[in-house]
């Protein structure tokens, strides 16, 4: 099944529940909304994840992705009001919402089912405890393994990432390992317990270009070989192609586009996606540098969002009386995908 | 190896300065040893042979490194008054001083500590405000005055503890303790005020930090965020400020010390000036600041042990 049909038209949640828990997603995320005080930052966001596949969710800084990663982990603090659903399918079968739990059961669930690796492997690890002992500690805070087994498990997993001579780095501070080494670690402790989802928020933002290679090499491998779901979100249409199943583009609060990465990269829907698209350094046939078209302008601020379809004053295909009355939403468009734009149909012609 | 040598090794040029001071703070005052010990009293005539006898008339430099050569074997004089060895009015005064400190110490950790991680944690909240109180009081209070008040609460109206005096620990431990609960808490409670601000700052800092958000992903019970993975990289500023505070606490302690009738370090020098007994002064003044030296090493010390990265 197509992790992007649950896709609705309005903003009515579609049961994902009912029917037997194995047809499903394993992760369904409806009509998410994050709010801090009055400010909404996300609003009628929907997406779902199958197990064994890539959802890329691509934006801007700012565009709410980092805080919908938080909010599904439980991880956004008591200021954000969050409301919607996150429907997840545990293991046993049994599905949670996980906006829902209380923090001891979303606690259970954190770091055993769902994981999460985040941009700055610089800071990610703690700076005075040992590497081994902070991959250990998954384990322990999930179960009581005995020594041996806990330190045989971190050693596999460490020698799963291709960290090289993983013993004495069991006993190394993160300090004495590289961005990239650091970044590996990250990923061996977020799989130690086999999550059936994983979050990557940016991880190879803030690593060199070849070992942002590597790096998306492993989490591919990983998780065919794992068969657990990936969340994988960037700023980078790049990468989405390189690593995606399906993409859902995100602007201001809201999915603008989705559909399976192949397709919406291939011929984008929405003036954003596009956007999106002119703006990533891309050569011709022959080598030569294509030039950019950058977007002008910056994502809104969530404060004073402006009316109508959030995008408008920096689309370059606004119509006006319009794009700036009318709030488009999200609307099907064909083969699993759907875009979120008022003259979508005028712009393909 | 080297690491911990190096320190110890520079603590030689800073107590060789110390003890410098101490000796010409003692020789730039008026009145010398001389007077002190035959009176006001006593005839130029008098003066001139005692200070003869006690080689007064030598230049400074050569008395300093007379005096220097024989503190370093551990002759630091007689009292000018009682004529007994520095050394062994020292190894008196300094059990009772250490203990004031240990116990004060202690006590400003037990105290300063969680409640500092407590203040970070609830933020903005009741506790929050109620230990910043707590702890803007206990720097203003000065030590004397807060001495006389729990001396008054505890011991004249409560009749709890004893209001001074001093039995040495070995000799009776159960009333050496009800001897020093006041004057430690005393000397912990202003110590225990800017140790506490110390660890809500640097909880507040390390528990905004992303390793901390990468804790809470693995699924970390609270408690053990807080105190494994965020006091753990607190403790390195908290450590600094302990090992900067010795000096204050040790001044504390002279005071203390007179306000409690303590035979301490801080009396002994107190003692000593009011009767101008030089050879007692500088003997306390250069064992205080070896202390301090000795602790701030220490401080070293341990933060490498708690900051890998400096290892």
């Amino acid at each position: 099944m197509n992790s992007m049909m649950a896709m609705a038209t309005d903003n009515r949640a579609v049961p994902l529940t009912d029917g037997p828990a194995t047809s499903s997603p394993l992760l369904g995320v409806e009509d998410l909304g994050i709010a801090f005080g009055a400010t909404k930052v996300v609003e009628g966001l929907r997406f779902s994840v199958d197990p064994g596949r890539t959802l890329a969710i691509v934006g801007e800084s700012g565009s709410g992705k980092s805080i919908t990663s938080l909010a599904v982990m439980g991880l956004l603090g008591s200021s954000a009001s969050v409301s919607g659903r996150a429907l997840f399918r545990r293991r046993d079968g049994e599905v949670v919402d996980l906006l829902r739990l209380s923090p001891g059961r979303s606690r259970a669930l954190r770091g055993d089912e769902i994981a999460m690796v985040f941009q700055e492997p610089m800071t990610a690890l703690n700076p005075v405890l040992r590497i081994g002992d902070q991959l250990v500690e998954v384990l322990r805070n999930h179960g009581r393994p005995t020594r041996g087994a806990a330190r045989a498990r971190a050693l596999e997993m460490l020698r799963t990432v291709g960290i090289p001579d993983p013993e004495s780095r069991l006993h190394a501070y993160p300090h004495e390992l590289s961005g990239g080494m650091r970044q590996r670690v990250m990923i061996a402790m977020a799989l130690m317990l086999e999550p059936g989802l994983l979050i990557a928020d940016e991880p190879t933002t803030a690593l060199d270009v070849t070992i942002q290679a590597q790096i998306l090499l492993l989490l591919r491998r990983l998780q065919k070989s794992l068969g657990m779901a990936l969340v994988f979100i960037t700023h980078d249409l790049g990468i989405v192609g390189q690593i995606a199943d399906d993409v859902a583009v995100m602007y201001s609060g809201r999915v603008v586009e989705a559909g399976p990465a192949r397709a919406v990269l291939a011929t984008p829907n929405h003036p954003y996606t596009r956007g999106l698209l002119g703006s990533a350094p891309q050569v011709d046939a022959s080598g030569t540098p294509l030039p950019l078209k950058p977007i002008p302008g910056i994502v809104p601020s969530p404060v004073f969002p402006p009316a109508g379809c959030r995008f408008h004053p920096r689309c370059g295909e606004a119509k006006a009386g319009l794009c700036d009355r009318t709030e488009p939403v999200l609307e099907p468009t064909g083969s699993a995908r759907g875009v979120s734009c008022l003259r979508w149909k005028e712009i393909a012609s | 190896m080297r690491r911990v040598l190096d320190p110890v090794l520079q603590i030689v040029p800073t107590v060789l300065v110390v003890s410098l001071i101490a000796f010409l703070l003692t020789s730039l005052l008026p009145g010398d040893a001389a007077l002190s010990r035959l009176g006001l009293d006593a005839t130029q005539e008098q003066l001139d042979t005692m200070r003869e006898q006690m080689g007064l008339n030598d230049p400074v430099p050569v008395r300093y490194l007379y005096w220097l050569g024989r503190a370093v074997t551990g002759d630091l004089g007689n009292s000018l008054r009682s004529g007994e060895p520095v050394a062994e009015v020292l190894a008196r005064r300094i059990p009772v001083t250490l203990e004031l400190a240990v116990f004060g110490t202690g006590l400003a950790l037990l105290i300063g500590v969680p409640l500092g991680i407590l203040a970070a944690v609830r933020r903005d909240s009741w506790i929050d405000v109620a230990t910043n109180l707590f702890a803007l009081s206990g720097m203003a209070i000065p030590f004397f005055w807060l001495g006389l008040l729990l001396i008054m609460f505890f011991s004249l109206h409560l009749q709890w503890l004893p209001p001074s005096g001093y039995v040495p620990f070995f000799e009776n431990p159960v009333r050496n303790l009800h001897l020093m609960a006041l004057p430690s808490l005393t000397i912990a409670v202003a110590f225990a005020a800017t140790l506490m601000r110390q660890t809500r700052a640097s909880m507040l800092e390390v528990l905004n930090a992303d390793y901390i958000r990468t804790a809470h992903a693995k699924g970390t019970p609270p408690i053990r965020v807080i105190l494994h993975h965020a006091l753990r990289n607190a403790l390195i500023p908290i450590i600094t400020v302990l090992g900067l505070q010795m000096g204050t606490l040790l001044g504390g302690a002279i005071v203390t010390e007179t306000v409690f009738g303590l035979p301490g370090l801080g009396r002994m020098m107190v003692d000593g000036i009011y009767k101008r007994d030089f050879p007692i002064v500088q003997g306390a003044l250069i064992t205080i600041v070896v202390a301090i030296v000795v602790t701030n090493l220490l401080t070293d010390l341990c933060y490498r042990f708690v900051n890998p990265r400096i290892r």
